[in-house]
């Protein structure tokens, strides 16, 4: 049964799909059109959380930003997290403004440092059961 | 600027008990909270019927997920023997007590109730360790789990973007490890009442007694430097920045101020109270401070009519070494950066100018999340009159103490202001 096995995302609608609309994929948070404010993940209420107001687009964020924060975590935590460990989690600041929880991935642990510029990428997270792979975005270094 | 809170009536706290915290194999929530009952009503000095208490406010986080039993109110209350008198819970994950006691006041200032008694209790040592911390997330944002996001994680990030914002580092996690510490063998009722130095010895003792080679560890700092006794948890958080797994149960009783003489001669009052609720750190403008605490301090402080400064000693949420700089910054004790430089000064230790924790914090003193933060309460009580035996605070004129205690990762934050008058 290989053929029906699939990339599943972690959570449907953290990214554009790059084989649905073209491109590559980017993130997509939302935008509140009354009072300027930057979301991620997109806001699924339709209401902006700082103003109340309805009017919210969809905007797709930049790709590259720089670490604001990041850990190295060393024990494995709870049952649902199923990939490898250790792995750095941490915060991505991306030039619109709006900070991004991720994981890191593509480098050495003991490099990562803040301000590192850093860019998105999908990747796999886990397999499931069935061997589909779940996938999720990540941040990686920026190779020049 | 902010209206300011006031209550219909004065709220007093006539007694408080809160039961040994530990990993307990052959004790549960119900033995645990009449431990901690026992311990309050022998603390009432001119005593108190069951009887005569109106209501009963239970903060409890999970002992659904942990215990498979929810519906603790009545549970409590029968235990107790104040059925049929209205039991309710409250929930707001490690602040789930703080909000009994709040809503323990609510019922009293607003003139329905007299005579309330509020509690919290948690039993979670009966699961494994990665069961308590998925319990745990059920406190966070839902598919954050999945992609790896743990507390240690999340406030290892605060960590990291700290030291980056101020300059401090793990030394300076080490400063307030050593510290809660240094109180917790004074706590007769502390999961862990050693100092760093006993535990150093101990080990030292025990790779004796092994015949294994014993390290050159030449001070409490060279000990929490060793890898092998202290791992990584998440960078920077090691095992000593952490708090444990708890079992345990804490509960006061408040009165209308009017009647409070009619329980003791030496009641202790309500001065101010703070909430807050947080977005969580994905929308926060720094991962450096806690905006529910902010306000719940502002609110607290507003209603008390009095500043940081008024406040001489406080219990703060530690569940992790950095959380405790962070919110002696966050509660105005110490200037924004300089929380950890006050600790490295001495400055929060049970006998400088402003302790923090003196029951050994949620660290040594250990952290049953429902129970915490009436067991915070307690210590304040405690410590106001003058019963805090070897941990008492030397100073002769101490009057006015506080809790700040903490849900999730900053999502319901509480500050509350006692006093004695
Ligand atoms: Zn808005």
């Amino acid at each position: 049964m290989n053929d029906t096995k699939r990339w599943i995302p972690v959570r449907e609608g953290l990214w554009s799909d790059p084989s649905a609309d073209g491109g590559e994929a980017q993130l997509i948070g939302s935008h509140c059109l009354t009072c300027g404010e930057l979301f991620f993940p997109r806001q699924d209420s339709g209401l902006c959380s700082y103003c109340q107001s309805k009017d919210l687009e969809d905007i797709r964020l930049s790709s590259k930003g720089k670490i604001y924060s990041y850990t190295v975590v060393m024990q494995r935590p709870p049952v649902y997290y199923k990939a490898e460990v250790p792995y750095a989690i941490g915060f991505v600041e991306l030039p619109e403004g709006i900070r991004v929880e991720t994981l890191f991935t593509g480098c050495d642990l003991e490099k990562l440092h803040v301000g590192m510029d850093v860019e998105m990428v999908i990747e796999k997270l886990h397999e499931d059961d069935e061997g589909n792979e779940i996938v999720a975005y990540k941040f990686r270094p920026v190779t020049s | 600027m902010a209206k300011r809170r006031k209550l219909g009536r004065g709220v007093a706290v006539v007694g408080a008990g809160m039961s040994r915290f530990g990993m307990f194999r052959d004790r549960d929530s119900k033995d645990l909270f009449a431990e901690a009952f026992r311990d309050m009503t022998a603390s009432v000095d001119k005593g108190l019927d069951p009887a005569d208490i109106d209501a009963l406010y239970l903060g409890n986080f999970s002992n659904d997920y942990f215990m498979r039993q929810s519906h603790w109110g009545p549970l409590i209350s029968d235990l107790v023997g104040i059925t049929p008198k209205p039991a309710t819970r409250t929930e707001g994950a490690c602040a789930s007590s703080a909000l009994a006691f709040r809503e323990g006041v609510f019922a009293i200032a607003s003139g329905f109730y007299d005579i309330v008694l509020v509690g919290g209790v948690e039993e979670m040592s009966k699961r494994t360790t990665e069961e308590v911390a998925e319990g745990l997330a059920l406190a966070t944002v839902p598919y954050e789990g999945k992609a790896g996001f743990t507390f240690p994680g999340v406030f290892g990030a605060v960590a990291t973007a700290y030291f980056e914002k101020y300059g401090a580092g793990r030394e300076h996690l080490m400063n307030v490890t050593i510290k809660s510490h240094e109180n917790a063998p004074l706590n007769p009722k502390a999961q862990y009442p050693y100092t760093i130095r006993d535990m150093m010895e101990a080990k030292k003792a025990s790779l004796e007694k092994r015949g294994i080679p014993v390290p050159e560890w030449e001070d409490e700092k060279a000990f929490l430097r060793d890898s092998k006794v202290n791992p990584v948890v998440a960078w920077p958080m090691h095992l000593y920045d952490c708090c444990p797994i708890s079992d345990g149960a804490s509960c006061m009783l408040l009165v209308a101020e009017e009647i409070a003489k009619n329980f003791t001669d030496e009641p202790v009052y309500l001065a101010g109270m703070g909430q807050g609720s947080g977005r969580g750190f994905h929308a926060s403008e720094a991962l450096t401070y806690f905006e529910a605490t902010r306000y719940a301090a502002k609110e607290a402080y507003g209603m008390a009519g009095m500043g940081p400064e008024d406040v001489q000693f406080a219990e703060v949420h530690d569940c992790f070494s950095i959380a405790e700089i962070i919110h002696i910054e966050d509660l105005g004790f110490f200037r924004e950066g300089e929380g950890y430089k006050a600790v490295e000064e001495g400055r929060t230790r049970l006998a400088g100018p402003k302790p923090i924790n003196t029951s050994g914090g949620l660290k040594c003193k250990g952290h049953p999340v429902g129970a915490t933060g009436i067991s915070q309460l307690y210590e304040v009580w405690t410590q106001l009159r003058g019963k805090a035996g070897a941990r008492q605070i030397p100073n002769k004129n101490l009057r006015v103490g506080a809790a700040h205690n903490l849900g999730g990762t900053g999502g319901t934050c509480t500050f509350t202001i006692l006093e004695r008058r």
